[in-house]
C-alpha cells in the first residue's frame, strides 16, 4: 500500500512537470492502473464537472511559475504522436498535399474549422461532463463543441445511419473504475494531432480512470488501417476546475488572421495609421 | 542552482507544449527573438475570440501610428487574471511585444503595464 502511494505520488509529479511519456511508462509498470483506492473520489464513476487539459501551454507556465516561454531556447523537437512516420505510403502522399496548400497562404494566416476529434480532446480549453442516465455528455469550450456518450447501447449506429461528422459516434462502458469510449463514424475534415489525415475507417478509444481525487488520465488510442501503419497512442491528462465556468470560444466572432482571396492574411495590422 | 533549474524547467516545457500552443492560430508572423516596448494610449481593446487585439496609438517620429497587437483568447486571459474591462480607450500603457516580421505597426503582446502599476501578461 505505502509503497502504491510512494508511486502515484511520484507519477502526479511527472505528470506535474510535463513529463508525461515517464509518467506513463511508471503507470503501466505499476499495479495500480486506475488509481489507489484510498486516493479516489468517493464515486470513481463520477465524471460531472469542469475538467481542463493539464498540459496545455498557459497551465504547464502556471505551474512553473513562469510568464512566457524564453524565446531563446532551441526549437523543440516535435513530440512522438506528431511523427509522419506512422502514415501509409497513400497517406504520407495526402499529408504532403496538405503541408502544399497550407503554403500557399501566408505566414501565420489560419482559417477557423471545428477541431474534430481527437484534435478537441488536447485543446487548451475546459470542458463540462454531465451525467444524466445511460448517457455522458461532454461539453467542450471550443467552439461550443457536445459529445455524447452512449452507454445504454452497445453496438454503434448501422452503416446508413452512421453519418461521417467531426466527433463520431460514441458509445462507452465500464470496465471497473474505467470509462472505456470507443468512437467511429468520422468525417475527414479535421486531421489527427500533428496535421496527419485519416479516413472514415478512423477509431478512437478512450479509457478515462481518476488517478486521485481530481485527476483523471485518458488513454487514447487511434486506429485507421488505411491511414496509419500502427496505432496512435497518447495520453491525457485532466484535472477537475471547480471554480471554472465554461465560457463561449468561436472561432468565427474576430478571425483577423483569415486568408483572403488571394491567400493573403487580412487582419492583424491596421494600414491607415490615426491623423 | 535557481537558474539552471529555471532553465531546465523552462527547456522541459518549451519541449511538451509545442503542439497545444499552436492551438488555433500560429504565432510565426511575429520575431520572438526580438522583443520590443511601445509606449502610447489605448485605441480600443477587442475581447474577441479567437484571439484578442489591443489597438494602441503610438507616436512615433511626430505622427500617431496606430499599432494592432494580438494575445490570447478572451478565454485564456480570463484565467490568467484579464477582464474585458481592464483596458479603456485613452489609458496609457507600456507595452512588451514581439513585433512583425514584416516591420508593419503591429505584434503580439506579452505583457501590459498600465499607468496605475498594474500589469496583465499574456501568459502564466
Amino acid at each position: 500500500m505505502a509503497r502504491c502511494i510512494t508511486t502515484m505520488v511520484e507519477i502526479r509529479k511527472l505528470c506535474r512537470l510535463g513529463l508525461l511519456p515517464l509518467a506513463s511508462a511508471m503507470i503501466y509498470s505499476s499495479a495500480v492502473s486506475a488509481g489507489d483506492a484510498a486516493s479516489l473520489p468517493a464515486d470513481p464513476h463520477d465524471l460531472s464537472g469542469v475538467w481542463m487539459n493539464d498540459n496545455t501551454l498557459d497551465e504547464t507556465l502556471k505551474r512553473s511559475g513562469l510568464k512566457r516561454l524564453d524565446p531563446k531556447s532551441a526549437t523543440p523537437a516535435p513530440p512522438a504522436a506528431r511523427s509522419t512516420d506512422v502514415l501509409t505510403p497513400a497517406y504520407r502522399e495526402k499529408y504532403d498535399a496538405l503541408a502544399d496548400e497550407r503554403a500557399r497562404y501566408a505566414e501565420g494566416v489560419q482559417t477557423c474549422h471545428w477541431p474534430g476529434m481527437p484534435a478537441i480532446l488536447s485543446y487548451p480549453y475546459p470542458f463540462e461532463i454531465l451525467h444524466t442516465p445511460g448517457r455522458i455528455t461532454m461539453i467542450y469550450e471550443a467552439e461550443s463543441q457536445v459529445r455524447r456518450i452512449y452507454l445504454d447501447r452497445d453496438e454503434h449506429l448501422p452503416f446508413d445511419e452512421l453519418d461521417p461528422s467531426y466527433n463520431g459516434d460514441s458509445i462507452g462502458h465500464w470496465e471497473g473504475n474505467t470509462l472505456v469510449i470507443d468512437t467511429i463514424g468520422f468525417n475527414t475534415h479535421a486531421t489527427v494531432w500533428g496535421d496527419l489525415p485519416h479516413s472514415e475507417d478512423m477509431r478512437i478509444v478512450e479509457r478515462m480512470a481518476y488517478v486521485d481525487e481530481d485527476t483523471v488520465h485518458s488513454e487514447v488510442t487511434i486506429t485507421d488501417p488505411q491511414a496509419f501503419k500502427q496505432p496512435i497512442t497518447r495520453t491525457l491528462v485532466y484535472s477537475k476546475r471547480p471554480d471554472w465556468r465554461i465560457r463561449e470560444y468561436s472561432c468565427m466572432e474576430n478571425n483577423r488572421d483569415a486568408p483572403d482571396a488571394q491567400g493573403n492574411r487580412q487582419g492583424g495590422v491596421v494600414e491607415q495609421a490615426a491623423p | 542552482m535557481y537558474r539552471l533549474l529555471r532553465r531546465c524547467v523552462v527547456v522541459m516545457v518549451t519541449a511538451m507544449i509545442a503542439g497545444p500552443a499552436a492551438a488555433h492560430h500560429s504565432f510565426q508572423m511575429y520575431d520572438q527573438q526580438n522583443e520590443t516596448w511601445l509606449e502610447g494610449t489605448i485605441k480600443e481593446f477587442q475581447w474577441t475570440n479567437p484571439h484578442s487585439f489591443i489597438q494602441v496609438n503610438v507616436e512615433q517620429d511626430g505622427k500617431m501610428v496606430e499599432w494592432s497587437l494580438e494575445g490570447g483568447s478572451p478565454n485564456i486571459l480570463s484565467r490568467n487574471g484579464w477582464k474585458r474591462t481592464v483596458l479603456q480607450p485613452g489609458d496609457a500603457v507600456r507595452i512588451l511585444i514581439y513585433p512583425l516580421k514584416s516591420g508593419e505597426p503591429g505584434g503580439s503582446f506579452i505583457e501590459v503595464h498600465k499607468q496605475d502599476g498594474t500589469v496583465y501578461y499574456y501568459h502564466g
